[in-house]
């Protein structure tokens, strides 16, 4: 009698990708008291004294066999098994009040007329059974462990109290009290707990005297089972697993001892079921990613071969140190020779009149005026050995006044840098002066100023054809300052190809000259060049007469 | 041999395009506009030279009451019509707008009547009196002139 019992009767959990639905579990209980041996004496005396009915002595002897307590039952997650109590209790139709109940009630005759009942002790409560609510709150009958609920399970259990509560076929909601202004603690304890949804369902056993089931009394919760929408599955108690049985004790005076065994008999998927539901993902995850790559897009613009395409994002940031208030900047983008730019872009701007402040005894006037433009290079006359040249910001400064008079300023010019990235830098500026004091006078007065007519000549004019620029006789006084942010962008196709080759780039210009198409044009007149010095340099070596005769045969051979 | 290529030219205020070429000279008269600066300054001082020597006149000498009243309000009268002639003086020379410079000659004859009648038809003329509306009048007649000449030079240019 004492062999083998397991005494861990805890609570175990585990997590399942499967659904629920295919969760089952084997329950076996066996009675292992002196009953079963009286049973057997009286089995013995009752053969001895008759010995001459065979049939009543085998249908005495199958009916206690029957009687011999041991039942094996394989439960799945929510299937109702009904007790003898259930059965008496839903075979009559009054006492079924609820749609349920009147489902069992049908399930019920069904069984009766067909004769196919499973189960005899074992039975189940499902979550949706009216026993339930106050099933929890009794203890398992596992008698070395009995916990004293605590405040938690208290509340917990109130909780799955409320949801039974409120069942909507069951009662009417009163509708003059649909606020409750005053709660009290049991309305606060039934209604304002937050819990997760958990769906429960107990094994319980009759373990009444053979022939008397059907008691309320007799039964004892064999497991308790839950599952939550997440896949976690708690037990309690724990499935056997080779360990020894649990120990299960009635009440009363008998004082019954029965051993019980849980076992795992969920069966595993089946091997083309795993491999359609593995491809049915796969689709899945693949349908998800074709439409995340229609949504983005696979087209990166790239320039033509042998173009360089320059962004540059702008800010003019401010302007000090000037005389007069009331300042706007007028600006420009000339471009050099090779270099293009989009028509509808516009590479000219004027930014707001600003009025100054001062700032550590300077005058400032913040415009923070962004501007942008694109344009492209491409160099096309391989042979030119002039040095390529980058776009240059022309500007000016100006001043109003109240009358709309203006002076300029100041003229200053940018050179866009030749690398890429955020630059930000200073640009000082002059403005013309004329001799004498009566060009001052009607600078003051009027706001008439020596104006330049072509911009450029801030720094080199664009009709200058010479080698020598000279600038004598021209006037300047220094002015303030203009403060530009710049951010360039660099594209280029030859990028990849120095990347690809793993080449050292020393310029840019360099990578588009020897990566376009022009470059073995480049190439093959360099080449003619080389031999053509070669050739004159024979050419000089040579007699005279010998040239002679060279052209002789030059026209023979023509004629 | 200087060999700057560089023509200098003066700045137009309506022209705000930096492409355009053959711009408008400027056509505001620099004489004209430094005369309206000195005349205002020194019309305020004469403003006040000229309440003080009342308030001085009416102290002292037996002033009539009548005649006091009458050659203050004239005063009064004679800086409302030197604060608009100035106003337009000065808004037609700048803006080049004929029709404001016409209007500030047309506002110098009442204000010479003025100027003359403080002169000499006031009840009691002091010397100080006298060497101020002199340069007053020396003031009216040069922005005359060149009030004149300036008109004729904004008709005569094409502006549009």
């Amino acid at each position: 009698m004492a062999d083998g019992w397991c005494s861990d009767n805890g609570e175990s959990v585990y997590r399942s990708r499967d659904a629920v639905k295919n969760f089952r579990i084997r329950v076996r209980i066996q009675r292992v008291t002196s009953t079963a041996a009286l049973s057997e004496h009286l089995h013995q005396q009752v053969l001895s004294q008759q010995e001459r009915g065979v049939i009543e002595l085998e249908t005495f002897s199958t009916q206690t066999a029957s009687s011999t307590d041991e039942e094996e039952l394989v439960v799945a997650w929510q299937e109702k098994f009904f007790s003898q109590y259930e059965v008496d209790l839903y075979q009559t139709e009054s006492n079924c009040q609820t749609p349920l109940e009147r489902q069992y009630h049908t399930d019920i005759m069904a069984m009766e007329r067909s004769k196919r009942r499973q189960n005899q002790r074992i039975f189940t409560y499902t979550d949706f059974d009216r026993f339930s609510k106050w099933e929890e709150q009794a203890q398992s009958l596992v008698i070395p462990a009995q916990p004293t609920p605590t405040f938690l399970a208290e509340r917990m259990a109130n909780v799955r109290h409320r949801r039974q509560e409120r069942r909507p076929a069951e009662s009417n909601v009163p509708k003059s009290r649909l606020i409750t202004w005053e709660p009290s603690e049991e309305f606060v304890k039934n209604s304002h707990i937050i819990n997760t949804p958990v769906q429960t369902m107990y094994i319980m056993a009759d373990l009444g005297p053979t022939g008397k089931l059907g008691l309320k009394e007799n039964e004892y919760v064999l497991c308790t089972i839950k599952a939550d929408g997440n896949g976690v599955i708690s037990i309690k108690p724990d499935f056997n697993n080779n360990r020894g049985a649990y120990r299960l004790e009635t009440e009363g005076e008998k004082r019954e001892v029965w051993r019980l065994y849980l076992e795992n008999a969920s069966s595993d998927i089946q091997a083309e079921e795993k491999d359609r539901e593995q491809r049915m993902y796969r689709d899945l995850y693949t349908r998800h990613k074709d439409y995340l790559n229609s949504l983005v897009g696979q087209d990166f613009e790239m320039p033509p071969p042998g173009i360089l395409r320059l962004i540059v994002n702008g800010e003019i940031v401010s302007a000090q140190g000037y005389e007069y208030d009331n300042l706007y900047v007028h600006f420009f983008v000339d471009l050099p020779n090779n270099w293009s730019s989009v028509s509808s872009h516009c590479l000219s701007g004027v930014t707001q009149t600003c009025r100054t402040r001062s700032i550590e005894k300077e005058d400032v006037a913040f415009f923070s005026y962004p501007f942008s433009f694109e344009t492209f290079f491409h160099k096309e006359d391989e042979s030119d050995g002039s040095l390529p040249q980058w776009p240059v910001l022309y500007f000016k400064v100006l001043s109003l006044d109240f009358w709309q008079r203006f002076r300029t300023e100041g003229y200053g010019y940018l050179v866009i840098p030749s690398t890429s990235g955020r630059h930000r830098m200073t640009c000082r500026t002059w403005r013309a002066v004329q001799r004498g004091t009566v060009a001052e006078l009607r600078r003051f007065f009027i706001g008439g100023a020596p104006e330049l007519e072509d911009i450029s000549y801030v720094r080199i004019p664009g009709t200058f054809k010479g080698e020598r620029l000279s600038r004598f006789g021209f006037r300047t006084q220094t002015t303030g300052s203009v403060t530009f942010t710049l951010n360039c962008i660099q594209h280029a196709r030859a990028f990849i190809d120095a990347s690809t080759l793993k080449k050292r780039r020393q310029t840019v210009l360099d990578q588009l000259g020897g990566h376009s198409q022009q470059g073995s044009v480049y190439n093959v007149l360099e080449a003619f060049q080389r031999a053509h010095k070669r050739m004159q340099e024979a050419r000089e070596t040579l007699p005279r007469d010998l040239i002679n005769t060279s052209a002789l045969l030059n026209s023979e051979s023509s004629a | 041999m200087a060999d700057v290529c560089l023509r200098l030219q003066y700045a137009c205020p309506w022209q705000s395009n930096m492409a355009a070429h053959g711009r408008q000279p400027v056509l505001s008269s620099t004489p004209l506009q430094i005369l309206f600066h000195l005349n205002g300054w020194y019309f305020a001082a004469f403003f006040v030279a000229e309440i003080l020597m009342f308030i001085y006149k009416g102290v002292i000498l037996p002033y009539p009451q009548d005649n006091l009243i009458l050659d203050v309000v004239l005063l009064l009268l004679f800086s409302g019509l030197e604060t608009l002639r100035l106003f337009y003086g000065w808004k037609g020379n700048l803006c080049q707008r004929s029709l404001a410079l016409f209007v500030s000659v047309a506002i110098l004859v009442p204000c010479a009547v003025l100027s003359v009648y403080y002169l000499l038809l006031q009840t009691f003329v002091l010397r100080l009196e006298f060497v101020l509306n002199a340069v007053l009048l020396c003031f009216y007649g040069f922005e005359l002139v060149l009030g004149v000449m300036t008109i004729s030079i904004f008709s005569r240019a094409n502006i549009y």
